[in-house]
């Protein structure tokens, strides 16, 4: 699991206990390998997989002999989804991802997110996406491309997770959805950036991302 | 946040090889193919990992089809910048 290191409390917490600076703090990034109650450590925490596992060598011998402790239990898993849409375009657009957008009443989220995680875990769309739910449409109203009448929206963000392109929607009930989504993540996909022009001109347009939680990295701190 | 940059292909080779998503790169050389496939192709020959980016999400899965949890956490701005690890 990849949590956004300073946006969430509770996650904030257990990230602390992973790894943290001397005085308890968070660093920007963690690492490490936990068991299946996400309580029992397999490998000390580390800023970066060198720091826990010297080399690439010795994290595939770690992961191999974790992954061979635990027989895996048959079933299906649920859909990936980001906290909100305003953390969610950030991500998508920090990995240069599409941002799948589902609209569900409360009475229908359970079975909607269940259609949308089969195809999210499919062969040809897994890791293609980043996933939000939203109860309604309100946020979406002002986006390009924007279709009232559809369960589902597929955002392109732009470079710096402001705002989206809306590229496409469609419902799941839908026939031939993956090779429809597949076309529509392709069209949504991030272009490749470079951090230095990126930040540079992020920082002359005055794009500023507040966290929910204070940046406790000397490194990651605003300069 | 550089630091990570190098380790990114390999986590993602890590994770989708667990998770028996790394297909076969490409069709027969030379071979007529449709542009769907064209889509799945373009999928398939930049392998990532399936984050999952809530805790409780991964932690609840993780528990209940009992598979250990590679975590790794990152922050999503670059100098207070958004759009970047």
């Amino acid at each position: 699991m990849r949590p956004a290191t300073y946006e969430h409390e509770a996650e904030a917490e257990f990230l602390k206990r992973l790894f943290s600076n001397r005085d308890g703090s968070l660093q920007n990034t963690s690492f490490g390998l936990l068991g299946p109650d996400g309580k029992k450590t397999l490998s000390r925490g580390g800023r970066s997989p060198q720091m826990v596992w010297n080399n690439s060598k010795r994290m595939v011998t770690a992961l191999e002999e974790s992954a061979g402790e635990y027989k895996p239990r048959k079933g299906k898993r649920s859909l990936p989804t980001v906290v909100d849409l305003r953390l969610g375009l950030n991500v998508a657009a920090s990995d240069g991802l599409p941002l799948v957008v589902l609209i569900a009443s409360k009475k229908k989220d359970a079975s909607l997110r269940k259609l949308l995680a089969e195809l999210a875990w499919s062969d040809g769309l897994i890791a293609g996406a980043h996933y939000v739910v939203l109860r309604d449409h309100d946020a979406l109203k002002e986006m390009k491309g924007h279709k009232a009448s559809r369960q589902v929206q597929i955002l392109k963000p732009d470079a710096y997770g402001q705002s989206a392109e809306i590229v496409g929607a469609f419902d799941l009930k839908e026939r031939k959805l993956e090779e429809h989504a597949a076309e529509l993540f392709l069209l949504a996909k991030g272009e490749p950036k470079d951090d230095r022009s990126h930040t540079r001109n992020g920082r002359r347009r005055g794009i500023d991302w507040k966290s929910l939680l204070p940046i406790t990295d000397s490194g990651g701190r605003k300069r | 946040m550089n630091l990570l940059q190098p380790t990114l292909p390999l986590l993602a080779l890590l994770m989708l090889w667990q998770s028996g998503s790394l297909t076969q790169a490409g069709p027969t050389q030379g071979a007529q193919i449709s542009g769907q496939d064209q889509a799945s192709e373009a999928r398939s020959l930049s392998p990532r990992v399936a984050w999952y980016t809530s805790l409780d999400q991964a932690r609840k899965d993780a528990a209940r089809l009992n598979l250990p949890i590679l975590v790794q956490s990152a922050a999503p701005q670059c100098r207070s910048v958004p759009g970047m690890w």
